[in-house]
C-alpha cells in the first residue's frame, strides 16, 4: 500500500505569548518620528516659543516706563514665555495629526491589522506624544526663559517712575530659575502643553478628518472663549476660568492673580487633565465601536 | 483556514455583504470573484476585524482575528487602496509594522528584496507608482511570514510583467501550504491563478466550487460555421434537432461535435469556409451568473 506524500505545511513556530504594549509603543515611536509633519509641528512650536518670547522681552525693554500701568503687573516669567499662546496651536495640530493623518491616508488599517486591540494603539500614541511634547516643551521653555531674562537684564534703565506714590523699578525685574514660582510656572506650562496635545489626540480619534479636528481644536481655544466672554457676568465669571486659553494664562505666571474668576495653577492643570482624559475616553469608546 | 459564517454587513440601508458562508482552504489559492461593488473589499475588511459585522462571524485558524497572538505573523493582508502614509518611506513603513509584532528589522530588507523594492525603499511612499504601491502592500503582507494571506485585487495597477509575477508568487505561497485568498473582478485572471472560486454578486454567494468545475458547469462548447450556403445548412441542422444561433455571416451550433457538422455538410455538398470549435468565454459565464447583481447597469439596459 502506498501513502500519498503529505501536503507541504507551513506550520511555523510562533514566539510564545503575544504582542505587548511595548511593541505598540515601538511601532508608534517609529511612525511618530518618520513623518515630516511631526518635525514641522515641534520645530514651529520651538521657534515660536523661543522667538516670540525673545521678541516680547525685547519690546518690553524698549518700552519700559512708557506704559507704567503695564509695568505694575509685569511678570518676568510670563514675559519670557510669551510665545506659549501661539506655540500651543502647533502642539494642538500635532496631536490631531498623529491620528487624522492615519485615517486620511488609510494607514490606520495597516496599523490595526498589526495591532487589532485598538485601545492599545490609542494608549501607545498617547504615551509617545505626551513624552515627546513634554520634553520639547520643557527644553524650549528653558531656552526661552534664559534668553528672555538675559534680554530683560540688558535694559539700560529709565528715570525712576512714580505713579500714585508707588515707585516702579527703573528696569524690568528679572528672576532666576530658583526664584519664587519660576519652576512651578515652567513645569505647569509644559504639563499644560502636554495635556493639550492629549486633548487634541482625543479629538483626532473622535473626528478623524484633519481639517475637521483642527477646526474643532481652534474653535475650542478661541470662539468658545469669545462666546463665554459675551455671556452675562454671573455665568462668565463662573465659566471663563475653565477655558483652556484662560488656564494657559494662569500657568505661565510666577505670580498668578488669585481671584474668584481664575483657577489656581494646579487646579488649571487638573482641569486640563480632566479634558484630556474625557476626550481620550470618548475617542476610545468610538474607536472600538466604529469601522476603521 | 478561514471560516466565514452567515456574515452580513450593512452600511445604513445598503447591504454590502449578505449572509455569506464559505471556507478558504490551506495549501490552495482561493479566488474571490465578483463585479465591482459586490462586497469583496468589505468582506476582507470584516475578516481582519477592521469593519464590525452586522451579524455573523469570521474565524481564522479557529479564532477571530482580534484574538491573534501575533497578528502579522498569523495573517498578512494587502488591502485595497494602499494603506500607506505618503510622507513616510517604504522602509520606515515596514519597520513600524515589524516593530508592532516583534519582527526583526532584517525581515524588512528580505521582503523588500522579494518584491523588488530594495532600491526605492528609502524614498517616500507618496512618490510611488500604483504598481510600486501594490508591491509595497505585498511586502507588508509577507512581513510576518504568515500562514494566511489575504490579497485584495493585487494585480490592480501592475504591468503585464507584474501580473505574471503576482500570479506565480501566489501559486508558490499556496504550494508552501499557506491559505491564500485573493479577490478580483476579472474572471480570466482567477481562472489562471486560483484552485477554488468563491463568486459573489450583490454581497450574496453565487458559487463556491473549484475552478475546473466552474468552467465545466458554466461554459458550453459551440462550433462556428461559415459557408456561402448558410441558410441551407441551418435548415439541415435544425431539422436534425441541433440548437443554433445565426450571427452576421456565421452560425453557432451548440453541443455538436464539429466532425458531425463537417460530415453533414459533405453529404449535402455544402461548401464550408470555416468550421471551428469555440469555448464560450468564462467571462461571459461570470457575467451571466452575477448579471442581476451588477451595481450600475449600462445605458443600453432598458429602464424598468
Ligand atoms: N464604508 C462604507 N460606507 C458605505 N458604503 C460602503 C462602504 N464600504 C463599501 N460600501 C458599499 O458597499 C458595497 C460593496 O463595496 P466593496 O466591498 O468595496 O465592493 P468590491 O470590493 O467588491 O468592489 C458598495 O456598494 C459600496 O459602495
Ligand atoms: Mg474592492
Amino acid at each position: 500500500m502506498t501513502t500519498l506524500p503529505a501536503p507541504p505545511t507551513s506550520k511555523r513556530q510562533l514566539p510564545t505569548g503575544h504582542y505587548k504594549f511595548r511593541h505598540a509603543l515601538g511601532s508608534e515611536w517609529i511612525k511618530f518620528r518618520t513623518v515630516r509633519s511631526t518635525m514641522w509641528c515641534l520645530g514651529t512650536f520651538s521657534l515660536i516659543m523661543i522667538g516670540f518670547s525673545a521678541l516680547f522681552c525685547a519690546v518690553t525693554v524698549s518700552q519700559w516706563g512708557k506704559r507704567p500701568e503695564e509695568a505694575l503687573t509685569f511678570d518676568p516669567v510670563t514675559a519670557s514665555l510669551a510665545g506659549v499662546t501661539m506655540g500651543s496651536l502647533a502642539i494642538g495640530v500635532l496631536g490631531v495629526l498623529v491620528v487624522s493623518s492615519e485615517y486620511g491616508t488609510g494607514s490606520i488599517k495597516a496599523t490595526f491589522a498589526a495591532i487589532p486591540h485598538r485601545t492599545t494603539v490609542l494608549l501607545a500614541k498617547a504615551v509617545v506624544l505626551s513624552i515627546s511634547v513634554f520634553i520639547v516643551a520643557a527644553i524650549s521653555e528653558l531656552i526661552a526663559f534664559f534668553l528672555g531674562q538675559t534680554i530683560l537684564r540688558s535694559a539700560s534703565g529709565s528715570q525712576p517712575i512714580v505713579i500714585n506714590g508707588v515707585h516702579l523699578p527703573a528696569k524690568p525685574p528679572t528672576v532666576t530659575l530658583s526664584g519664587p514660582g519660576v519652576m512651578t510656572a515652567l513645569v505647569a506650562t509644559a504639563l499644560f502643553l502636554t495635556l493639550l496635545s492629549l486633548l487634541t489626540l482625543g479629538l483626532g480619534f473622535l473626528i478623524r478628518h484633519t481639517a475637521g479636528a483642527i477646526s474643532a481644536f481652534v474653535g475650542l481655544l478661541f470662539p468658545l472663549f469669545l462666546l463665554v466672554v459675551l455671556l452675562p457676568a454671573t455665568f462668565k465669571d463662573r465659566l471663563e476660568k475653565f477655558l483652556p486659553l484662560q488656564i494657559q494664562q494662569t500657568v505661565v505666571a510666577s505670580k498668578p492673580i488669585v481671584s474668584a474668576t481664575s483657577l489656581s495653577i494646579w487646579a488649571g492643570v487638573l482641569a486640563m487633565a480632566v479634558y484630556a482624559v474625557v476626550a481620550l475616553a470618548i475617542g476610545a469608546v468610538l474607536l472600538t465601536r466604529r469601522d476603521a | 483556514m478561514i471560516t466565514v459564517t452567515n456574515l452580513t454587513k450593512s452600511f445604513g440601508d445598503k447591504v454590502a455583504v449578505d449572509d455569506l458562508s464559505f471556507t478558504v482552504r490551506e495549501g490552495a489559492v482561493t479566488g474571490f470573484l465578483g463585479p465591482n461593488g459586490s462586497g469583496k473589499s468589505t468582506t476582507m475588511r470584516l475578516m481582519l476585524g477592521l469593519d464590525r459585522p452586522s451579524s455573523g462571524s469570521v474565524l481564522i485558524n479557529g479564532k477571530p482575528f482580534h484574538d491573534a497572538n501575533w497578528p502579522l505573523r498569523e495573517v498578512g493582508a494587502l488591502l485595497e487602496a494602499s494603506s500607506i502614509h505618503p510622507g513616510r518611506s517604504a522602509y520606515n513603513h515596514l519597520r513600524s509594522l515589524a516593530a508592532a509584532n516583534g519582527i526583526p528589522k532584517s525581515r524588512v530588507d528580505e521582503v523588500l528584496y522579494t518584491v523588488g523594492l530594495t532600491e526605492p525603499a528609502k524614498k517616500l511612499a507618496g512618490g510611488f507608482s500604483l504598481g510600486m504601491g501594490q508591491r509595497l502592500g505585498i511586502a507588508a503582507a509577507l512581513l510576518g511570514d504568515p500562514e494566511v494571506l489575504l490579497f485584495d485585487e493585487p494585480v490592480n495597477g501592475l504591468d503585464p510583467e507584474g501580473i505574471v509575477w503576482v500570479r506565480t508568487f501566489l501559486r508558490s505561497l499556496a504550494a508552501e501550504g499557506r491559505t491564500v485568498f485573493v479577490s478580483s473582478h476579472l474572471m480570466a485572471e482567477m481562472a489562471m491563478t486560483a484552485d477554488y472560486l468563491v463568486v459573489i454578486g450583490h454581497g450574496k454567494l453565487k458559487a463556491d466550487t473549484t475552478v475546473e468545475q466552474f468552467i465545466a458547469q458554466y461554459t458550453t462548447e459551440k462550433v462556428k460555421v461559415m459557408s456561402p450556403e448558410l441558410d441551407r445548412l441551418a435548415d439541415l441542422l435544425t431539422s436534425g434537432g441541433h440548437q443554433l444561433v445565426k450571427v452576421d455571416d456565421a452560425l453557432f451550433i451548440e453541443e455538436t461535435p464539429s466532425a458531425l457538422i463537417g460530415e453533414l455538410a459533405a453529404q449535402h455538398g455544402i461548401v464550408l469556409h470555416e468550421l471551428s470549435p469555440q469555448l464560450a468565454s468564462l467571462e461571459e459565464a461570470f457575467m451571466e451568473l452575477t448579471s442581476d447583481d451588477v451595481e450600475f447597469h449600462g445605458q443600453s439596459e432598458p429602464s424598468k
